[in-house]
């Protein structure tokens, strides 16, 4: 949708609307936030916009989606947790103040920042190992949009995302194989949406993923539904 | 698209550590994903889309570090808001599939997924029921605002109105419907 920032004034009922319905884009937005302070009328056009898709919304039935999108949700979380390296907001908070203002920390904190030094080596060594060398996409009919890592430890994973999960009494068998040898079996999975370790190295060889009955099969019984050659 | 997040604004960030955050949005989960996941449905038709825009709905509130009380009728309306506008984001996108199909030869009348749609029809008749209590050229105007988020300019192309007479309806509408629903203790309204 086009940005709608150079709409003259004579089109604020409809941005107080669209405003109330959540549908401005964040630059129209701001202008018109300014232009709320000063206008009653659109005020009350916006709690009038407000209340009624409100009332509309809480119209819809509660449906139960089931146990799997709370698990979706919270293993987004972790994986961001990780990639961000979240900390508790306290100290963010605590590092911002002058030091002047609490010398009798200093001594503690001197403490503390040694050991952080030494743990930050260690860390920032475990970080670099963990940095992806190479991000391969895998391609097939399942869709979605996974891929292949290989980290600089030499760790390989397999990140399934938006894949369906395999059916019922099915597992996803991942594959490793030279281009003229044959796949030998590294990893099982019951997810079509997380991270997962490969236990062969993948770099030269190609991974395929294949729907299998039951875990440990020794050979693939079907074609595969996702696969992509590891080189860079 | 604005994801209603005109919320954060009162609501208190980063003031919480990361266990009772977690404990927080746990909360809010439990409260709410039901009707979060209802609405979804409503609009999209399809289980899995519906998962989908529910999920990224839950995540942009963790993201926005915002902490409003987990059981509040606010909350709800808040997170609603985000699930509604995530919905229409996504049949645009099928909309946009349909009309610019990449693939030349795809016939589009057969992109066009009939049983989803079909669905998606049945599971909106919740805000159906109230909108016919308004007269038909009101109702018309206020499901092409509610449904599909067009705007006055799309809806007056749409139903071949002036631009006028579009705003006009909507906001006639906007009234009935007001009277027409008990009243409720918002929040005033401030910029």
């Amino acid at each position: 949708m086009a940005s709608e920032t150079a709409r003259d004034a004579e089109h604020d009922e409809e941005r107080a609307v669209r405003y109330a319905f959540g549908l401005l884009d964040s630059g129209t937005r701001a202008t018109f936030e300014r232009h709320l302070a000063d206008c009653e009328h659109c005020r009350e056009l916006v709690q009038i916009g407000r209340d009624v898709a409100a009332r509309l919304d809480a119209e819809a039935p509660a449906v139960d989606p089931g146990p799997r999108l709370r698990t979706r949700i919270w293993r987004e979380i972790a994986e961001e947790s990780r990639r961000s390296g979240a900390r508790p907001s306290f100290w963010a908070r605590f590092l911002r103040r002058p030091m002047a203002r609490q010398p009798a920390l200093l001594a503690p904190i001197a403490a503390v920042f040694v050991v952080a030094l030494t743990l930050g080596a260690v860390l920032g060594r475990q970080f670099t190992l963990n940095e992806a060398l190479l991000v391969v996409p895998l391609a097939g009919s399942a869709g979605g949009d996974s891929h292949v890592i290989i980290h600089r430890s030499g760790a390989t994973e397999v990140a399934l995302r938006h894949v369906a999960d395999p059916p019922p009494g099915t597992v996803y068998v991942a594959w490793v194989r030279a281009p003229d040898g044959p796949p030998v079996s590294a990893g099982t999975y019951d997810d079509g949406n997380g991270t997962f370790p490969l236990a062969i190295s993948a770099l030269g060889k190609i991974v395929e993923i294949t729907v299998e009955a039951k875990p440990g099969a020794s050979t693939p019984s079907a074609a595969p539904i996702l696969s992509a050659p590891v080189v860079p | 698209m604005q994801q209603s997040d005109n919320h954060q604004s009162s609501a208190p960030r980063g003031d919480k550590s990361s266990a009772s955050r977690l404990a927080w949005f746990d909360s809010l989960y439990a409260a709410h994903h039901r009707r979060a996941f209802g609405l979804a449905l409503s609009f999209l038709g399809n289980p899995r889309d519906a998962e989908d825009t529910v999920q990224e709905a839950f995540l942009s509130i963790w993201r926005s570090q915002a902490c409003p009380d987990p059981s509040g009728e606010s909350t709800l309306s808040w997170l609603l808001a985000i699930v509604r506008n995530r919905s229409i984001d996504v049949l645009r996108s099928r909309k946009r599939k349909e009309t610019y199909p990449l693939d030349p030869d795809v016939d589009t009348a057969d992109s066009i997924d009939v049983p989803i749609e079909v669905e998606r029809r049945t599971a909106q008749r919740h805000a159906h029921r109230i909108l016919e209590r308004l007269p038909v050229e009101q109702r018309r105007v206020m499901e092409l605002v509610y449904f599909e988020g067009l705007t006055h300019a799309e809806i007056a192309e749409h139903l071949n109105l002036p631009l006028g007479t579009v705003k006009s309806r909507i906001r006639l509408a906007l009234e009935h419907l007001r009277l027409y629903f008990p009243a409720r203790e918002d929040p005033p309204i401030s910029a």
